[in-house]
């Protein structure tokens, strides 16, 4: 039995719209557990990012509960939101996001120094993982603009992990690079998964949502289904199929 | 033109609050700088409308002595000069006197003319402002409309000995002798309340004599010829006399100090705006690179693109002056008031095309140059380098402040990592807080030698101040001497006397004549150089001595009463009172030119000491022996009281405005912030940042270049705000001032206005609580 994580009861979001109300995410009941490569799919507009925004404390519902282990988020303010995304999320965003104005370095110490005022043990963290993900003692000097795209996205995600979040949030995190430096991402993320790192990765990419474990799809901001693919593996053509079958039947 | 024009419009509407802010500013500056204009080029010119309008003299002289022979003699003298236009005679009455006035006292020379004689003179009639019902008592110059000297009111005028009550019957105004700061004063007695005067014999009859000259800049040189020649064939006979050089300085102090502030207010405020303009500018092309490049690359040239900036900056520079100059308009009654206080020449607030011409050319002419300046770099780039460069407006050369070396708690590490990477910003504050810093020290300074305690101001305005003056006649001084040593409230009695002697014969000085200058209570009167002290020594003022190129150890000619004498100059002294033409000599040494007939004696008194019972005891003791008594105390703060008032709402405007211009400014630069960083804020928050974190990461930003701003500012200005205030007080004899500077004051006002800027900062930083990540996700 999987430790549940992050559940959510009834959660729905709506926008309002030139005077009419839009409703993006509809009564969405959903746990998240810990260990697990959970992908988000669907159609533009479904809701994907909107459900990553809300379960990552970065939005407010409209309706509905989300709760972290026994801590309700959905009631939080601004501030107590900011606690708990610093303490427990990290984030991999398609745009990337990293600071332009200072060091690919300082961008993960920013965030580092928020949770741990041990200097010197966070050096040594943020340089085991800039070493895990490939990225070199000169490109953490360099400003992100003087990186590759695929750089800035690792250099990301070692922000993203420099306080152990309990839960790794990755919105599209290939969208912007290439498909050499997309596939260096999704094997980086795989490999944190395997080290037991939660992730929830929103993707519209096949072969993005082949790294996770657990596939969501959305349609019309409802789950309309979801698939369990086992762990990660290589060139696994039953897994693949078995994603390609789901998909289908969702209507993909 | 249409395409810069829509630009133009597309720009304004997207930096609503940065237009605000730079409009705000340049309301500010062009208010200032219009009034400053209005007071240069009319308040002043202002006295010779009224000069001309009532037709008055340009040298006017009293003489003590109304026989016909005097008469004839003065108008022989008068037509034999080819400078003279017109005179005319007319019987008065002339005496020292004194009444109470503001609070303290007025005490100058009185002439008293009958009022149907004063509004019928051919030369310098006077006007009758305010009239009541009262059929016999006296009309004052209208300076003197206050509370308490009001029509219908009874005001006890102290004429020689004689306290004589007078019932208020209105108000007038003289050119020539309507204040007390034009050597004479003149005031009006209805008929029966003149022949009264007349007959008791209290005042002795003068002759008033009023001359018009051809060239009004000959008027001191007249005056000088015609006092000559009576005190050479009338050397016994009293005269006092002025001209329209004197008269015309010394009766708009206020309004040179007034334009000194208000000149110096509208350069700072000026410069502010411009650099804040060009700032915002600079901050404009390099966050809308991308955005310019791609204009140039559809088609639009450089300078269209420089034209749109500076159609917006010049519109906005016309509206926000031409408001500015509307809100002077109605800034000027007030200040008018304050002045009129002071110069006692009604003025009245009209439109003055010349100043609003100015002043919209000035600041456009300025907006102009400062928007070419601070775009050129729009003229210069290929649309192809704009474009690839777009948010490449970052040094990338160094990584300021690294995270992994910076000892600093997390947000003072962020903020000093944006402030030595914001040269724009903080230059911005820095002049800011430079030019604030000197408002600061200057509101210290008249604080400390003004507000709180005059003494300092009125050492350097008046020279040498004590309690209490008593005038003897010579054959009495030796027993009032004496009476004064055994007397336990005296603490000190010294000779201190003034009498007219001239340089060379030629320009009129007033000698202050002292037995030894080691007793006088000022002893930084003379500021270089030192006191007489032999009778062939004497100190000069330091204005006139600079106007003769005259230098310690040249030996001068002096000449009174028809004698003349050398003396070598020992130092140079400053007092305003003669604008700056006076001497110091011992009596030995003034003696070389005559007697004393009468000699003034300053007074230190015990505190708490009434001085009136005082004054009334020793009149009582020596009986026509005392000449005159004067309340130096009361004098001086009736005198004081106007400048002290005016002092305080200065001060008190500038500091407010100080505080305009910060709010002004950091709004400017918070929001310019808040836009450029949005992205980082918002990345920031992702991560994990408060709002609070990033409120004071942002006010932070600010507080280095603040705080070194405002320590430079504060320490250049206690140095240097004695030499600018006496720059701006040279005019009227102030050549070196020795104001305390007030440094704990200083030093709390400084960090005052630290914490003020930054709790603004911090207020409005708030914004960033706005700023959400979801925000930034969906904005991208």
């Amino acid at each position: 039995m999987k430790d549940v994580l992050l559940k959510t009861e009834c959660l729905s979001k709506s926008f309002s719209n030139g005077g009419m109300l839009r409703h993006i995410l509809k009564n969405i009941d959903l746990e998240l557990y810990a260990g697990d490569f959970t992908v988000i799919m669907g159609a533009s507009g479904a809701g994907k990012s909107t459900l990553l925004y809300a379960l990552s404390g970065m939005d407010k519902p409209s309706l509905g509960r989300i709760c972290f282990g026994e801590e309700e988020i959905s009631g939080y303010g601004q501030d107590q939101l900011a606690l708990f995304r610093r303490k427990h999320c990290g984030f991999v965003f398609q745009q990337i996001y990293l600071i332009d104005t200072m060091s690919v370095m300082d961008n993960v110490l920013a965030a580092g120094m928020l949770v741990n005022r041990d200097r010197k043990a966070l050096l040594k963290k943020a340089e085991e993982l800039f070493a895990a993900v490939g990225i070199s003692k000169e490109v953490q000097k360099k400003f992100p603009t003087q990186i590759s795209g695929g750089e800035a996205q690792r250099a990301g995600i070692v922000r993203a992990l420099i306080n152990q979040p309990k839960i790794l949030f990755a919105d599209e995190p290939t969208g912007a690079l290439n498909s050499k430096t997309g596939l260096d991402v999704l094997d980086t993320l795989t490999k944190c998964n395997e080290q037991g790192q939660s992730i929830v990765m929103v993707t519209h990419d096949m072969r993005s949502a082949r790294r996770g474990n657990r596939i969501l799809y959305l349609k019309d901001g409802a789950i309309l289904g979801e698939c369990a693919l086992g762990a990660y593996r290589s060139g696994d053509r039953e897994r693949q199929e078995a994603l390609s079958g789901f998909l289908r039947e969702m209507g993909w | 033109m249409h395409k810069s024009m829509l630009l133009a419009r597309s720009q304004l509407k997207g930096a609503k609050g940065q237009a605000i802010a730079i409009v705000a500013l340049l309301f500010l500056a062009s208010s200032m700088l219009h009034l400053w204009l209005m007071l240069s080029m009319d308040y002043r010119q202002n006295f010779d409308r009224c000069h001309d309008r009532l037709h008055a003299a340009h040298v006017l002289l009293a003489a003590d002595d109304d026989s016909d022979g005097l008469r004839d003699f003065l108008t022989q003298t008068a037509k034999g000069d080819g400078r003279t236009e017109e005179i005319s005679f007319d019987d008065a009455m002339h005496k020292v006197g004194f009444f109470a006035y503001n609070g303290g006292e007025v005490n100058t020379e009185l002439l008293f003319i009958n009022r149907e004689t004063a509004v019928s003179r051919s030369v310098g009639s006077v006007e009758i402002v305010e009239e009541g019902d009262v059929k016999s008592g006296i009309y004052l110059p209208v300076l003197y409309k206050s509370k308490e000297i009001a029509i219908g009111n009874t005001i006890e005028i102290s004429i020689g000995n004689t306290d004589m009550r007078y019932e208020v019957c209105g108000f007038f105004n003289s050119v020539m002798a309507g204040s007390h700061n034009c050597g004479m004063c003149e005031l009006m007695l209805t008929e029966d309340a003149y022949k009264k005067l007349e007959e008791e014999n209290i005042a002795p009859k003068a002759a008033l004599c009023s001359i018009r000259i051809s060239d009004q800049a000959e008027s001191e040189a007249y005056e000088t010829m015609l006092k000559n020649a009576v005190s050479s064939k009338y050397p016994h006979v009293k005269t006092v006399s002025n001209s329209y050089a004197l008269v015309s300085q010394s009766r708009y102090i206020s309004q040179m100090v007034c334009a000194g502030i208000l000149s110096a207010m509208a350069c700072f405020l000026s410069g502010i705006a411009l650099v804040v303009m060009a700032s915002n500018i600079v901050h404009y092309v390099q966050e809308n690179m991308k955005h310019l490049g791609a204009l140039k690359a559809i088609g639009y040239t450089g300078r269209q693109l420089r034209g749109s900036l500076l159609m917006q900056f010049l519109l906005l520079t016309l509206l926000s002056a031409t408001a500015g100059v509307l809100a002077s308009y109605l800034l000027f009654p007030p200040l008018n008031a304050m002045m009129i206080a002071q110069t006692g020449i009604p003025y009245e607030v009209r439109f003055l095309p010349l100043p609003l011409l100015t002043t919209l050319l000035i600041l456009c002419g300025a907006a102009w140059a400062v928007v070419c300046v601070s775009s050129r770099r729009m003229k210069k780039m290929e649309p192809i380098t704009m474009l690839r460069q777009g948010i490449f407006s970052h040094n990338f050369k160094r990584n300021y402040a690294p995270l992994a070396h910076a000892k600093l708690p997390l947000s003072f590490a962020l903020a000093l990592k944006t402030t030595l990477s914001g040269i724009k910003y903080n230059f911005t504050v820095g002049v800011t807080m430079l030019l604030l810093s000197l408002i600061v020290v200057f509101s210290g300074v008249m604080e400390k030698n003004m507000i709180a305690d005059a003494t300092p101001f009125l050492d350097l305005i008046v020279g040498e101040t004590a309690d209490s003056c008593i005038s003897v006649l010579a054959q009495t001084e030796q027993d009032f001497l004496q009476e004064m040593q055994a007397d336990e409230r005296v603490q000190k009695a010294y000779l201190y006397s003034s009498q007219e002697v001239r340089h060379d014969g030629g320009a009129k000085l007033m000698a202050t004549i002292c037995d030894d200058f080691s007793n006088v209570n000022n002893q930084s009167v003379v500021f270089e150089g030192r006191f007489p002290k032999y009778a062939n020594e004497i100190a000069l003022g330091a204005t006139y001595a600079k106007e003769q190129d005259l230098a310690i150890g040249q030996e001068i000619t002096v000449t009174a009463n028809g004698k003349e004498a050398a003396y070598l100059v020992t130092g140079f002294t400053q007092i305003s009172n003669n604008l700056g033409k006076d001497c110091l000599m011992t009596r030995d040494g003034y003696e070389r030119l005559g007697e004393l007939q009468a000699a003034e004696y300053y007074l230190n008194l015990l505190e708490g000491t009434d001085i009136e019972a005082f004054h009334a005891q020793a009149k009582k003791r020596f009986g026509d022996g005392v000449n005159v008594t004067i309340n130096i105390r009361a004098a001086l703060e009736g005198m004081s009281s106007v400048y002290i008032s005016l002092m305080k709402v200065i001060v008190f405007a500038v500091l407010l405005l100080s505080v305009f211009v910060i709010a002004f400014v950091l709004f400017l630069l918070v929001r310019i912030m808040l836009g450029s960083k949005k992205r980082e804020y918002g990345i920031l928050k992702a991560c994990g940042f408060t709002s609070g974190q990033l409120v004071l990461q942002t006010a932070l930003s600010f507080l280095p270049a603040m705080t070194v701003s405002t320590a430079i500012g504060l320490l250049v200005s206690s140095c240097i705000i004695n030499p600018l205030t006496a720059l701006f007080l040279g005019s009227i004899g102030i050549v070196k001032c020795t104001f305390v500077v007030p440094v704990g004051w200083i030093a709390a006002a400084g960090a005052g206005l630290l914490l003020l800027a930054f709790a603004m900062a911090c207020l409005l930083s708030l914004k960033i609580r706005k700023i959400t990540p979801k925000e930034l996700l969906v904005g991208e």
